[in-house]
């Protein structure tokens, strides 16, 4: 995104309010991703808070980027991993938000299917996703949900991109012998019926 | 997409892997549908394997944000603090060396000569005026909005501080959408909004409100919000609006009684309407003096106070005098900007 970067500069040209403009726009994004490792909101709050607070200070030495949503997620990827591992010494990634109203989310209409078969097929991909390794569910997450490009992927977790590729692999693997086909079926009549 | 792939042996994991396929149903065009409809047709057996691949992305795309109970404008002044105090010790202890040291020659006259301009560009006063007949929709630096009517004046100081209120003098008549900058429990002075009216000072959280100002009398109308009405020295007095409420202030009698008027037919003029509803002709002929610059002689005294009901269009004051002409069977001439109304 242009503009993203013509505040980037502005903020790395010492502008506070552009600083803010940035804090506004991804305060939700970040806080969302940081959701997935961590369901301490305090946490993240003094994550990001580390963040802002660090990105102000060392402005003079930030240089120019090409996605400014790239850099942020990364650079708080670092600040909140560090957190943690003082914490707890490892990190968690939870794909699935516990408690969703999922029939709301997909929109579709009660009457078609029932409550409990829908989350019955929202727990078997819950139950598959926790087979993974949480950098496994990571990947899926950025991928899927962030839809980020798996060179970005590699990017931001400082893997390379083979091994990042080959990390998707095997936790697709696991999707597929954990969702039963009945159960997708179900679902695919469900979803054709709402255009994408 | 010419080089059509072969899909024969594809599972859904394949599909739900395959790049394409992910941008497809991410972010999809006419072109991609086309073409995984034609996949579709070339392999029916493959749609629902197709159909799993679509649910496993967009079980997971569709998630909506996380959103925390903690606040946000909070997380940002704690921020801003942090960074102001981190500013401070930098400007005492470690810049001017810094400064002197590295930025040499060209650049810092730069920026010497940015922050000059921007000195410059913030003095002084602002000021906003309406020609009769004409509205104008001013934007604050606090990016609140004020749509001034016809014939009418505003004028604010071009630095408003974020450490001190915002204050605004107003002529005629205005419509003000102001916003609310106040942090949730943490409202300070310097959050507020002052517009000056006549002898009264209005002092205003984020809100909406009409102010007219004409002829000694100066009306308040509130739609949203709340405002604090002042009035300092001989008469001082102070009244709190309400949402609903409109008052109308007496600068030579210095009262301040209801409106019998309610604050939505007040501001219809923002929409280029006039709402009838409690006016009388002669009020409505005041208007037109007032906001559209004519000078009117009403030789029928009885006409006065009569009344209609409705909303007319008013884009101009040619819109009003016709429906009044027409309703009330008046004759009007008109001699340049004199109009000589009487019965018909």
């Amino acid at each position: 995104m242009r503009e993203d970067n013509v505040i980037w500069n502005a903020f790395r040209y010492g502008d506070e309010s552009s600083l803010k403009v940035i804090f506004d726009e991804y305060y939700t994004p970040l806080f969302n991703y940081g959701h997935k490792f961590s369901q301490d909101d305090h946490l993240i709050e003094d994550a990001l808070q580390d963040l802002f607070i660090k990105l102000w200070k060392n402005r003079n030495n930030i240089k120019e980027t090409e996605s400014v949503k790239n850099y942020l997620y990364k650079a708080f990827r670092r600040v909140l991993l560090r957190k943690l591992d003082v914490q707890q010494r490892k990190y968690n990634f939870t794909v699935l938000e516990q408690g969703l109203d999922w029939s709301q989310e997909l929109g579709y209409d009660q009457t078609l299917i029932s409550r409990e078969r829908l989350e019955k097929i929202r727990k078997n991909l819950a139950t598959a996703l926790e087979k993974m390794s949480p950098r496994q569910r990571e990947i899926i997450h950025l991928r899927y949900y962030e839809e980020m490009e798996y060179e970005e992927i590699a990017e931001l977790m400082q893997l390379s991109v083979s091994s990042t590729y080959k990390l998707v692999y095997k936790a697709i693997d696991t999707l597929r012998n954990h969702l039963s086909r009945t159960d997708l079926l179900l679902l695919s009549i469900l979803l054709s019926l709402k255009k994408i | 997409m010419e080089h059509q792939q072969d899909y024969s042996q594809y599972t859904t994991t394949n599909f739900f892997s395959d790049e394409q396929f992910i941008r497809h149903v991410l972010n999809g065009d006419e072109a991609s549908a086309a073409y995984w409809d034609l996949v579709a047709k070339q392999y029916p057996e493959k749609v629902t394997v197709m159909e799993e691949a679509r649910i496993w992305v967009l079980l997971i795309n569709k998630q909506p944000a996380y959103h925390p109970a903690t606040d946000q404008s909070q997380l940002w002044s704690r921020v801003s603090t942090e960074i102001s105090a981190y500013e401070h010790q930098q400007q005492r202890y470690y810049r001017p060396l810094k400064i002197a040291a590295r930025w040499a020659g060209s650049i810092a006259a730069t920026i010497l000569l940015f922050i000059a301009i921007r000195e410059w560009a913030a003095q002084g006063e602002r000021s906003y005026r309406t020609d009769f007949g004409k509205h104008e929709q001013i934007i604050l630096p606090d990016e609140s909005v004020v749509t001034l009517n016809g014939n009418s004046l505003i004028s604010y100081s071009r630095t408003w501080k974020s450490d001190k209120p915002r204050e605004i003098w107003l002529h005629g008549e205005a419509f003000f959408e102001v916003k609310h900058v106040a942090i949730k429990n943490r409202l300070q002075e310097s959050d507020s909004f002052h517009v000056h009216v006549s002898d009264l000072e209005l002092t205003v959280l984020g809100t909406r409100f009409n102010v007219k100002n004409r002829r000694n009398t100066t009306e308040i109308s509130l739609l949203e919000g709340r405002i604090r009405i002042e009035k300092t020295g001989k008469g001082a007095f102070v009244r709190v609006l309400k949402p609903g409420d409109a008052f109308v202030y007496d600068s030579s009698k210095q009262q301040l009684k209801d409106l019998e008027r309610k604050p939505q037919i007040n501001k219809a003029w923002t929409n280029n309407e006039m709402d009838l509803d409690g006016y009388t002709l002669q009020e409505i002929l005041n208007v037109l003096e007032d906001t559209y610059g004519y000078e009117i002689t009403l030789q029928t005294p009885q006409l006065a106070q009569r009344r209609l009901t409705g909303t007319i269009p008013a884009t101009n004051a040619e819109d009003i005098l016709f429906v009044l002409k027409k309703v009330f069977n008046l004759k009007i001439n008109q001699k340049g900007n004199h109009l000589i109304i009487s019965q018909n």
